[in-house]
């Protein structure tokens, strides 16, 4: 039974199993189940798998397929992105435009847990583009330069949250009440600092190892939304456009080393640039599963024509102090510049 | 108008039970009842009863301290939010009347209200625009934490003292304002729980009708009797989905709609009701289509949605007559308690049952008349002769046929006064604003229903005879028509004429305009596309945008920004590029205030002009 998975490694596209044909969710779920040791070697080895030729045609199926593959769910916190809930814990990826691309990421690697299995579903494949590319961490971290790697792991990355009313999302969004209290006691034993403006506008400031180690291969993995969310990696139009309504670092996300030394432009684009030489892709096709390790790689989405509809659920949570952080996370209070 | 003065305070000891009694001895009662009950509450903020008490109190004190007596017009002109409804209770409650008056309305038309209401005194926000000179300007402030003295009660008035003055269409090109009575507001909420439609229990109430449209206070005016009031914003109101979101974080029970509003929510509420979460729908404003009322019949059936029809004119404070949405046909419930309904032929006279006429309407509700406009208010609210008491009724201009069981049929209007998307229009008063038009002569307005387009207004005019810089275009006539009326007065389609067809009687001949152009090969959506083409230099800039980021090919002027996601990314690049292309300095926040991209882009030019 361990000799049934076959798995094509293209360059530039990531390890893929076709899998046996199968009647229905429930057949193809026992032998998803007859083979998961065998995946999990897979995964930690390759950092994403995807898996083509699955009779999953429907939120229900995927959910069939999630508590094989997913056993242990994690809900979306601190919400970042639009998503919309299918019910049952399965969210639509994102609800951001089609012809954006959103960039690579490690899902919540700014919270305390984090999911360490992600799982994508192909209910509905777009016309053009639109596919989820995945990056391994490994990779990427031996791609960049060593003076960037020493500050990581050295600092740590700093992200800083302001809360806008339209702008993003706002905080009884994010932290989902609306009572100021809740999220006070959410960022005490979250560890973000959390200051109310005059207005009543919340900034959040938390601090994060950018460097961990997955739990159980011990490798060491870049691991951060630094690039993602900082103002180098938007577009002139809008990095300007926010800056003027929101200020120099008044801007929904922010993010620096914790060294204080400011990031160049030049420095993220090298991470940018890491990234993009790590990306692996394949376009979608109904019923294509794709499985993520949330440590050992990335994820994003490239912009796409047509209706599209992928449905992602989150599992096996991961405790940060489980993946020796080179810095201990911390709230940060604000300091001077 | 009984004219009974009622006692102190507004509260008659002598009253029955269930007799109306002004509504701010009411709120006294919800005060003492439930001091620390939710009594107002929007997306920021929420107010107790004891709040709310003190709150209005401090800003009566403040509008008595600026020299407004009882009887008196004060105009206010808030954001929707706790506030507004602070407001409208604190001029009640200093024994004057409420003049709404929507921010986002032109100036020419803002201007034209208060000086007609002769309103010293303006509610509004710190940061006001443009106001009449002489106008004194208050903002809402909210009491201390401490409030140690016991407010101050409201000022004692009689049933007819004058209780707000809402704008309507008018037909000679200017609007009119109807001024109701603080009685007959109080009789509209005594006949609206007589009648079972208010629970008898207090209950959590999203407001969400315009203050400037009168069947605002059928839901507003609740907090008196100790309802909780959810003042719904202007994104809630505008996206499903956030209303939604509302009603489920703030439970609220009962909710008032146009039947217009109906299908923009009808998927997302039918979905709630399935799962069990009931709501009350007031709906009112125009006529409930057909289909609609099959769905909402057939809801209520199934023990989900339970929909009532209300249906009232500004003149007779908001409801006149009310049924629960059930069975098979549309109709007009019997008249509320306290209203008598006449159906009357052309010389007053009774008609039967199940034969057309024009209905009548008497009673408590019926408005003192139309501010400054004694001629008008002459025709229109004539001597009662079924009362005989000296009393009035109010001609409606509706055509019905009541049946044998007391409800009725509507008909249709007998003058030309219509409803667009649930605002009352008189087309004369669009006309006489395109005939101001130095180069336009004479000038027709209809409705038009086409499977096309929906419903639209279209104008027809004539050019004079030297127009200076020739005939004038579409796009001239619709500007000069945006700086004087509101957006939904405003024509889709502008057509030029030789001269207006006319019947023997010398009056225009409005059957036979012709028909608007249309797309014979029937593809609709290609003839609305083109209908609402992003027009001018803005629009096309704004249109570019959504359409890059959304990856549509088609963008039009009457689309939503909520509608098409409310992405920021959007707003982002709205305002980079006016930045860039106009040197035009504005906020994301802008974009997210005008949703409709039309709207944006006449709010855009509006800012270039001023710059």
């Amino acid at each position: 039974m361990s000799d049934s998975l076959f798995w094509t490694i293209e360059t530039g596209k990531p390890a893929t199993t076709q899998t046996p044909q199968f009647a229905d969710a429930t057949e193809a779920c026992a032998w998803l189940a007859s083979v998961h040791s065998e995946l999990r070697v897979a995964l930690h080895r390759h950092g994403a798998l995807y898996l083509r030729g699955l009779p999953v045609r429907d939120v229900d199926d995927f959910a069939k397929v999630r508590d094989v593959l997913v056993p242990q769910r994690t809900p979306y916190r601190e919400k970042a992105t639009p998503r919309s809930s299918y019910g049952n814990e399965v969210y639509s990826s994102t609800d951001l435009p089609p012809n954006q691309a959103i960039r690579m990421h490690n899902e919540n690697s700014y919270t305390l847990t984090f999911p360490g299995l992600l799982l994508f579903g192909c209910l509905t494949a777009p016309e053009e583009g639109g596919a989820t590319p995945v990056a391994d961490c490994r990779e990427v971290l031996r791609l960049l330069p060593a003076d960037l790697v020493e500050r990581m792991r050295t600092a740590g990355w700093l992200l800083t949250r302001n809360y806008s009313e339209h702008i993003s999302l706002d905080w009884r969004t994010a932290f989902a009440t609306e009572h100021r209290e809740d999220v006070e006691k959410y960022c005490e034993d979250n560890l973000l600092s959390c200051e109310w403006s005059d207005s009543g506008a919340l900034r959040t400031r938390q601090l994060r190892p950018g460097i961990i180690h997955h739990p159980e291969t011990g490798e060491g993995v870049w691991f951060n939304h630094m690039a993602f969310w900082n103002a180098w990696s938007l577009d002139e139009e809008v990095r300007e456009t926010l800056q003027d309504e929101f200020g120099v670092g008044g801007l929904p996300f922010e993010t620096a080393l914790g060294d204080g030394k400011p990031l160049t432009r030049e420095d993220i684009e090298t991470i940018n640039a890491a990234y993009e030489a790590a990306t692996l892709r394949r376009n979608w096709q109904p019923g294509d599963i794709l499985l993520v390790d949330n440590i050992l790689s990335t994820h994003g989405r490239d912009p796409f024509r047509g209706d599209r509809r992928i449905v992602v659920a989150m599992g096996d949570p991961v405790a940060l102090e489980e993946c020796r952080p080179t810095v201990a996370a911390a709230a940060r209070e604000e300091q001077a510049a | 108008m009984t004219g009974v003065l009622e006692g102190p305070h507004g509260l008659d000891a002598t009253a029955a039970p269930g007799r109306p009694v002004d509504l701010m001895s009411r709120l006294l009662q919800a005060v003492a009842a439930g001091p620390d009950r939710i009594a107002v509450r929007d997306r920021d903020d929420s107010l107790s009863f004891a709040q709310l008490d003190a709150a209005t109190a401090d800003l009566a004190d403040m509008l008595t301290g600026s020299g407004v007596l009882p009887g008196d017009r004060v105009a206010v002109s808030l954001p929707r939010g706790a506030d507004l409804v602070v407001a409208l209770l604190a001029v009640w409650r200093a024994g004057a009347a409420y003049v709404p008056i929507d921010p986002a309305y032109p100036g020419e038309r803002r201007h034209a209200m208060v000086r007609d209401a002769g309103a010293r005194v303006l509610v509004t926000t710190a940061v006001a625009g443009e106001w009449p000179s002489g106008v004194r300007l208050l903002t809402v402030g909210r009491p201390g934490a401490a409030v140690d003295r016991r407010p101050d009660p409201p000022f004692p008035v009689a049933a007819h003292a004058p209780a707000y003055v809402i704008y309507t269409s008018g037909s000679t090109g200017t609007p009119k304002g109807v001024e109701t009575t603080r009685g007959g507001v109080a009789a509209l909420v005594a006949a609206l729980e007589e009648a079972g439609m208010y629970a008898p229990e207090p209950r959590v109430v999203a407001w969400n009708a315009s203050v400037s449209f009168d069947a605002s206070v059928q839901q507003w005016a609740r907090v008196c009797r100790g309802d909780t009031l959810v003042v719904l914003d202007e994104d809630e109101r505008t996206d499903p989905a956030r209303l939604t979101a509302a009603l489920d974080t703030y439970g609220v029970q009962d909710l008032d709609l146009t039947p217009s509003h109906w299908p923009l929510l009808r998927d997302e509420l039918l979905a709630r009701a399935t799962e069990g979460r009931a709501l009350r729908l007031f709906m009112g404003g125009e006529p409930v289509p057909e289909g609609t009322w099959r769905e909402l019949a057939a809801e209520r059936t199934a023990g989900r949605l339970e929909a009532l029809n209300l249906y009232g004119p500004t003149e007779c404070t908001v409801d006149t007559a009310a049924t629960w949405i059930d069975g098979d046909t549309p109709h007009l419930g019997p008249a509320l308690p306290g209203v008598q309904a006449h159906v009357l032929d052309v010389d007053l006279r009774p008609v039967a049952d199940g034969v057309e006429g024009e209905l009548y309407l008497a009673g408590a509700q019926v408005a003192l008349g139309y501010v400054n406009r004694p001629a008008l208010t002459a025709t229109r609210f004539v001597a009662d002769p079924f009362a005989a008491d000296g009393t009035r009724m109010y001609r409606t201009g509706d055509k019905v046929r009541r049946r044998a069981d007391g409800a009725m049929e509507y008909l249709g209007r007998i003058d030309r006064q219509i409803k667009i998307r649930g605002y009352r229009v008189e087309l004369g008063e669009i006309e006489a604003a395109l005939t101001r038009h130095p180069a336009v002569s004479a000038a027709a307005v209809t409705l038009h229903h086409s499977a096309v387009s929906g419903e639209q207004l279209v104008a027809y005019f004539v050019a004079s005879a030297d127009p200076v810089d020739g005939p004038p275009t579409a796009e001239a006539l619709r500007d000069q028509l945006a700086t004087q009326l509101p957006q939904f007065m405003l024509p889709t389609v502008y057509t030029r004429l030789e001269a207006l067809p006319l019947t023997v009687n010398g009056k225009v001949d409005l059957a036979a305009l012709p028909a608007p152009e249309e797309n014979p090969a029937a593809d609709a959506e290609a003839a609305a596309d083109r209908e609402h083409a992003p027009e001018g230099e803005v629009e096309t800039l704004i249109a570019a945008v959504w359409s890059e980021v959304l990856g549509r090919e088609r963008v039009r002027a009457d689309d939503d920004f909520f509608a098409m996601g409310g992405h920021s990314l959007i707003a982002l690049r709205v305002v980079a590029r006016l930045k860039k292309q106009f040197g035009i300095a504005m906020s994301t926040r802008e974009v997210y205030r005008h949703p409709q991209l039309r709207d944006l882009a006449r709010h855009v030019e509006t800012l270039r002009a001023a710059g």
